[in-house]
């Protein structure tokens, strides 16, 4: 049957075949981004992946729907966070009981090793207390090392309104570790 | 930017900064690669689904396309059937080769009992009446062409019946 139809649609195949290229190097310059933003909402690497993935697969569903492919980074942000939030709501149980098993285990696998796993806690709960439009900027903002014009363009905000709302979640984030 | 502002932004960074397992990007590659292979496979059968049933209305259309012709061309026929006697009796009454005069319809109308056509039959001529002309009227309007077929008149020239009763009829309409 496929057989019989190649004829019939090769221009879509050719077309198909041309966003699939197109679309593999927008994932060599965004899989990091897209996994870290899953990250810094599910904490659990093989979680991040996944929705990372799911993120990228749901994103080459609708690429020829994006008109502006400048703003694909922020697109994927968006798609990304919400499978992320989706995610976490759906296995929250789940993630927690891997969480504790990871740490009885005594591995500490998901943050940087020069931050103590106790003072990753305490970030981590002080970013979860900020409000979301102030999370949003402060993660993004960490993800791309505080480069304010990448972040607005994220967001799809004025490049002052994302500095202003860094500075507040700053100034929440130092009353809460001190 | 103070020193604390400064801290926040190393812890923040750190606890964000983690690398996936390398290999993130081919295996999202792989992913993608599957969602494409089954979308050419959706679109591959779309497309053939789109040409079968094509294929299909163009083959119940080619084969409904006579039965319509010949439902159409019946209500034709039957409406040719209905004129027949009324082009029989045109062809009579245009007849070179009739040599007597042949009766008008109105005659025939008396029996309706019509006042005007009543008024207007009184004006005629007696001839116009008369049982012969009535005959051969009957001939041409009365019996059609393929009851005269089937059924070979045993007395030719003689059609009493419908004779009889136009002259009962155009009696009853004198008087």
């Amino acid at each position: 049957m496929d057989d019989f139809a190649q004829p019939l649609n090769a221009p879509f195949v050719v077309m198909e075949a041309d966003l699939e290229r197109e679309f593999e190097t927008r994932i060599a310059e965004s899989s990091t981004l897209a996994f870290r933003v899953a990250y810094s909402v599910l904490r659990n690497r093989e979680d991040a992946e996944e929705a990372a993935q799911e993120a990228f697969a749901r994103a080459y569903r609708n690429f020829s729907s994006l008109r502006d492919r400048a703003r694909f980074r922020a697109w994927l942000v968006r798609i990304t966070w919400r499978l992320a939030i989706d995610r976490q709501r759906a296995s929250k149980r789940r993630s927690l009981r891997e969480q504790i098993h990871v740490e009885s285990s005594g591995r500490e696998p998901c943050t940087d090793t020069t931050v103590s796993h106790e003072l990753a806690k305490q970030v981590w709960r002080a970013i979860d207390g900020l409000p979301e439009k102030l999370r949003s900027v402060t993660i993004l903002a960490g993800i791309e090392e505080y480069n304010m014009r990448e972040v607005a363009e994220l967001l799809g905000l004025p490049e002052g309104t994302v500095k202003s709302r860094l500075h507040e979640a700053r100034q929440r984030l130092r009353k809460e570790l001190q | 930017m103070n020193k604390d502002e400064d801290r926040i932004d190393r812890l923040i960074q750190s606890v964000l900064n983690v690398d996936p397992v390398p290999g993130l990007e081919n295996r999202i590659v792989e992913r993608v690669r599957s969602e494409a292979r089954v979308r050419r496979v959706f679109i591959r059968r779309l497309a053939a689904g789109a040409g079968l049933a094509s294929a299909v209305a163009l083959v119940v259309l080619m084969i409904g396309f006579p039965q319509r012709e010949y439902q159409s061309a019946e209500p034709a026929l039957a409406s040719e059937r209905v004129a027949e006697p009324a082009e029989v009796s045109t062809s009579v009454n245009n007849s070179p080769s009739s040599s007597q005069p042949l009766p008008v319809l109105s005659p025939v109308g008396i029996a309706v009992g019509d006042p005007l056509a009543t008024a207007a039959s009184s004006a005629l001529p007696t001839e116009a009446l008369s049982p012969a002309s009535l005959k051969i009227f009957s001939l041409g309007t009365v019996a059609p062409p393929l009851i005269t077929a089937a059924l070979p008149d045993p007395n030719p020239g003689q059609f009493e019946i419908p004779a009889f009763s136009l002259l009962a009829l155009n009696e009853g309409a004198a008087e």
